[in-house]
């Protein structure tokens, strides 16, 4: 007897992928780089940092929400990136319903720690808007 | 992204649309490339329904960031066309 094939009745959502590019701000200060859409949480997938012109190398904070640094919300946290000299970095990618999300109308943030750069980095989003 | 002559380090905007730069629309950003010195570069790998779709009819864009080279790069794109 042949075996029946299981097919699941349940329809996965199209994913939607957005992006997004800013520019970073050039002082220590927390920096909203992303608002969600009215009554929308941030899923993250990932986010590539750029230096244009040749400046050192910088550490950068992302988190969710509108804290003033990294460590005062720790479960916040997405990641701390070290862009080099000349150079380019990111953070890895997060697959379909697996990166970290924010809450409904929570901010993504950025922060440059420690030192920030003069010139104004690149920074690339990539995101998905969900309910 | 390749660059088959020395021509020191550039930096290249990849977007949907015809706008001027990467920032004329940034609904429509896909990536930056940094491309080094006698080097490649390339974007992530979207999975299968996945990656950035252009509107019907819109055109894929590339812009040198700051200063081009002074010598033709190779361009290398991979894509899916949807009805």
């Amino acid at each position: 007897m042949a075996r029946r094939r299981y097919r699941s009745k349940l329809r996965q959502r199209p994913f939607r992928l957005s992006i997004r590019v800013v520019e970073s701000s050039t002082d220590t200060a927390q920096q909203t780089i992303l608002t969600p859409r009215p009554g929308r949480r941030i899923r993250f997938i990932r986010t590539k940092l750029l230096q244009d012109s040749s400046e050192g190398r910088f550490l950068w904070e992302l988190y969710f929400g509108d804290a003033p640094n990294m460590i005062t919300g720790p479960n916040k946290s997405v990641d701390i990136l070290a862009v080099p000299d000349s150079g380019a970095t990111a953070t890895r990618v997060y697959q379909r319903g697996q990166g970290p999300r924010g809450q409904r109308n929570e901010v993504l943030s950025g922060r440059w720690r420690g030192f920030a750069p003069t010139n104004p980095h690149k920074i690339i989003i990539e995101y998905i808007e969900e309910r | 992204m390749i660059q088959e002559q020395t021509d020191g380090r550039h930096l290249w905007e990849l977007y949907l649309g015809t706008g001027v730069d990467i920032t004329t629309d940034p609904a429509k950003a896909i990536a930056i490339l940094d491309i080094p010195n006698d080097g490649e570069a390339a974007t992530r790998t979207f999975l299968r329904d996945e990656g950035p779709r252009g509107e019907r009819d819109e055109v894929l864009s590339g812009r040198w960031l700051g200063t081009p080279p002074t010598t033709v790069h190779k361009i290398i794109i991979e894509y899916t066309e949807e009805s």
